[in-house]
């Protein structure tokens, strides 16, 4: 029995009212798809470099803010992006292998949250549609799939953000410049580097770094390593098996960040980087409680500013310099604080 | 007693009840045309009805009363 | 999956066309299918759960009816009620008793709030199902012999989320009515879930900003801004709550069911009882009818200590229905003592009134603020984490503890995270929700709105403004119940 012919005209009302709002929205998508994101940027910055680089660097704002490119050995690409986990750190490489002909030194950088820490549940989730977008990385969770903002970037970057980007660059447009989106801020470089500056030293102080680690205290959980453990010894692996170094390195912290850090989970943690190197041969370098780095090097109480990066990619750069050292001696190298 | 006289003495309690001595009731008032009809002077109400017939009524009688010619009805019928 | 997701607008879209598209007597059982559907979507084991209750009160719904001895019915009655409320109480309390029992396992682990948390609108389908019980017990209703009517009633996708508790009678007279597609109710739906979204999107997610701020971070604000951002607070709930009740009767709308309401312009209320009579009026209504009513009668002949008694657990069971935290069970306290003092001296302030109408004019305006404050006082107890917090917010707003170098009355915005053009926004927002809520009171209040062209304009201009204040996903206060 078909329905009757009122809810019919109702229900072919209701489309056509709907015809605008699309068509709007369409448009909104059309033009979010020109505003570059983060992901967009370091990916069409990826394809440029991957013929060329021979080192990729992995992690979260620990690898992204902190690792320079420029200053490492060859030619460095830094991969890494704020928040993101083991999980895409794993994806990402497994997915791009293949184009980095090459490749022969994979630095991770994973700090004391890394290891504990998913993205599902927490402020920072909608990272996860972000990387399907620009990278086809599906959410590890079937329920994020069925999220509107796996196809949608204006649902994503929310309406407001697309309309005032496409009202600011209509209103330039007039005057003469080219009809762009706002660039990435703070900016990133060619080699996916994006450096801080200036630093913020009220981070530092006491009742701020108390309620930051309480925070990521919030965020950790035991039972993530699992998960975490079972990526991060997927790359090692892969790595291992083309013949590709893995150095997995801590950057540094504050020292009051480190004086809170619970050493239940760090043990934990420090555990899983010795097996790795007994397994596959991975080095590991502890920067956490380094004394070399001062005031002048940090952002806040967990990360380097654009100066401290530099720094402390040079000690890196040293720590590791050297022809890749003979399987008897890696698992020597790869005690919990070794340097050199 | 007579419909009359149950109807009388209805009308005075409802007027000690609602505290008003003007008050009338008819076979069709419902909660919605006294003011303080609510629920908590329901109760009073009922106690109160209880104890001027010397009667007990229960919650599911209570429960059925639409209008007080329901109520003239189940107290001729407990009142015997 | 919820309310506000694309795969649930395609869910609704594609179950719209099944349902109005079936004849009259399959659309029951179409209903029933998409609400576990949905309902699926969240745990299947939940799913089970509530087809295992629903099934189990279907049945002894039916043996009450046909039970002649009222002993019987009574003892058969007393054991479903138990066993209702021993897994209303039991689900509640799992996180709680688990926190007490297994603290490390708790706090290491990420999934415990997925597994320890009640099913899924628990609270409003084991009230329901209570409540057609009693009805049955009582020989208000008889008992159904569909068993669709009843699963149905029970699972209703649209109110299972966070309500409104509809009645039993209610409900099934709509469903028997067979009425079939009504464009009229189909588009009034649409229009009260585009109002629902501008009331949560447009509003009380703007003063959520500013709630987060002062009641997270009291310490960093001074005594007039806790105030305000206490104000914030229960004009976001408000707006909040009586957002995903007109969403949830919009969508119940668009199968032709209407639910009951469950808001009536509450602050403007001039005491308590009446506020309570214009809030979460589906809870209750309820509670009034099932709880306070039989306590009542029980205590009917110990007076003034009855009514009181009456009502102060009437209360406390309103507090606690939010769960098993002393901030509820204050929550309801408070309120059950200002209900005593309102409820026993209001036939006093009435007769002290009476005889002084000058102050009586002035009485329609001071009484629903004072109630409003009262309020607001007892929403910092719902909203705290725990007691220590919520003391410690009232003894900083009121000043009774000096916080360092805050000035009592600095009113600094920027702290709020509020912009003046948010504030405003969220202002004009409330002015105006609250006059088409007393529009929609009036009769005739869509007579201005005759013509296609300026409906379909005031829709336009809702729907942008509702895309513009939203933000990434957002979630429900009431959908945690």
């Amino acid at each position: 029995m078909p329905s009757s012919n009122p809810m019919r005209a109702t229900a072919l009302r209701l489309c056509l009212f709907l015809l605008p709002v699309l068509a709007c929205w369409g448009l909104l998508e059309w033009w979010l798809a020109r505003v570059p994101s983060s992901h967009s940027v370091k990916r069409v910055n990826l394809e440029h470099a991957a013929a060329a680089a021979d080192t990729l660097i992995l992690g979260s704002s620990g690898a992204y803010w902190d690792i320079a490119p420029p200053y490492l050995p060859g030619h460095a690409y830094n991969l890494g992006n704020v928040a993101q986990t083991l999980y895409y750190d794993d994806q990402l490489a497994t997915r791009w292998l293949d184009r980095l002909p090459h490749l022969h030194r994979v630095i991770i950088a994973i700090p004391y949250v890394s290891m504990f820490f998913q993205l599902q549940g927490t402020d920072e989730d909608e990272r996860q549609y972000g990387y399907f977008q620009q990278w086809r990385i599906p959410p590890p969770g079937w329920r994020e799939r069925m999220d509107l903002r796996m196809v949608s970037d204006v649902a994503l970057r929310t309406p407001l953000f697309a309309v005032s980007s496409l009202r600011t660059a209509v209103v330039q447009h007039l005057h003469g410049a080219p009809l762009a989106g706002p660039p990435v801020d703070p900016p990133i470089h060619p080699d996916g580097w994006c450096p801080r500056w200036p630093p913020e030293p009220t981070e530092l102080a006491d009742p701020v770094v108390q309620t930051k680690i309480a925070y990521h205290h919030g965020l950790m959980h035991m039972s993530d390593e699992v998960a975490n453990r079972a990526a991060l010894e997927h790359l090692v692996s892969l790595l291992h098996s083309r013949g590709v170094e893995v150095i997995i390195v801590t950057p540094p912290v504050w020292p009051s960040y480190a004086a809170l850090i619970r050493q239940d989970y760090w043990q934990r943690a420090q555990a899983d980087f010795r097996d790795l190197g007994e397994k596959y041969g991975v080095r590991y370098f502890d920067y956490m409680k380094d004394p070399r780095f001062s005031v002048a090097d940090f952002l806040d109480a967990d990360h380097l500013n654009e100066h401290g990066a530099v720094h402390f990619t040079q000690l890196l750069t040293a720590a590791i310099a050297g022809p890749v050292a003979q399987p008897e001696q890696r698992a020597a190298d790869a005690t919990p604080g070794s340097h050199w | 007693m007579t419909h009359e006289e149950v109807h009388k003495r209805l009308t005075a309690v409802f007027r000690d009840v609602f505290d008003d001595p003007s008050l009338g009731i008819s076979d069709s008032t419902t909660a919605d045309d006294i003011d303080d009809w609510d629920s908590v002077n329901h109760i009073t109400l009922i106690a109160a009805v209880e104890t001027e017939f010397r009667i007990s009524l229960s919650t599911r009688e209570v429960k059925n009363l639409g209008n007080v010619g329901d109520f003239m009805k189940l107290i001729e019928s407990k009142a015997r | 999956m919820s309310f506000l997701s694309i795969v649930f607008a395609a869910f609704l879209a594609a179950g719209l066309l099944v349902y109005h598209n079936a004849p009259q007597q399959r659309r029951p059982a179409i209903l029933l299918a998409l609400s576990f559907l949905f309902y699926a979507t969240w745990s299947v084991w939940d799913a089970a759960l509530l087809l295992a209750v629903t099934a189990g009160v279907y049945g002894a719904a039916r043996l009450l009816d046909q039970t002649p001895t009222e002993s019987r019915k009574l003892r058969l009655l007393t054991a479903a009620i138990a066993i209702l409320l021993v897994l209303l109480v039991g689900f509640k309390c799992a996180r709680l008793l688990a926190t007490h029992l297994a603290a490390a396992w708790v706090e290491g682990n990420a999934n415990v709030a997925l597994w320890l948390a009640a099913p899924l609108g628990l609270s409003y389908y084991i009230f329901k199902l209570l409540g057609y019980l009693l009805d049955v017990y009582w020989g208000t209703l008889p008992a159904r012999r569909d068993f669709t009517s009843v699963a149905l009633y029970a699972a209703f996708f649209p109110q299972i989320v966070s309500g409104p508790i509809q009645r039993a009678e209610d409900f099934f007279t709509q469903l028997d009515a067979q009425r079939g597609s009504d464009p009229d109710s189909f588009v009034l739906g649409l229009r009260r879930i585009l109002f629902g979204l501008f009331k949560k999107v447009a509003i009380a997610d703007q003063l959520a900003v500013a709630v987060a701020s002062t009641h997270g971070h009291p310490l960093e604000h001074s005594s007039l801004e806790l105030l305000l951002g206490a104000y914030c607070f229960s004009l976001q709930m408000y707006a909040d709550f009586s957002g995903i009740t007109d969403i949830a009767i919009g969508i119940g709308l668009l199968f032709g069911i209407r639910g009951p309401e469950n808001f009536n312009r509450p602050y403007f209320a001039a005491n308590l009882q009446e506020f309570w009579r214009r809030w979460h009026m589906s809870l209750t209504s309820w509670l009034t009818d099932y709880l306070f009513v039989p306590l009542r009668m029980t205590f009917r002949h110990l007076g003034n200590t009855g009514l009181a008694l009456a009502i102060f657990i009437n209360m406390v069971a309103v507090g606690i229905w939010h769960g098993p935290r002393w901030t509820y069970a204050v929550f309801g306290c408070m309120n059950g003592v200002f209900m005593i003092v309102s409820a026993l001296t209001l036939k006093k302030r009435n007769q002290w009134f009476k005889t002084r109408p000058a102050m009586a004019r002035w009485r329609a305006w001071v009484a629903p603020l004072v109630t409003f404050h009262l309020v607001v006082l007892t929403h910092i107890f719902f909203q705290a984490p725990d007691l220590h917090s919520a003391l410690n917010y009232l003894g900083q707003m009121l000043h009774l503890v000096p916080h360092g170098a805050v000035a009592a009355a600095r009113v600094d915005l920027a702290s709020f995270g509020l912009t003046y053009g948010r504030l405003f926004q969220a202002l004009a927002g409330l002015v105006l929700m609250e006059t088409i809520h007393w529009a929609m009171s009036r009769r005739d209040w869509t007579h201005g709105f005759k013509r296609r062209g300026l409906r379909w304009a005031v829709y336009y201009a809702v729907i942008v403004m509702v895309m513009l204040s939203a933000r990434g996903t957002t979630s429900f206060i009431y959908a945690k119940f």
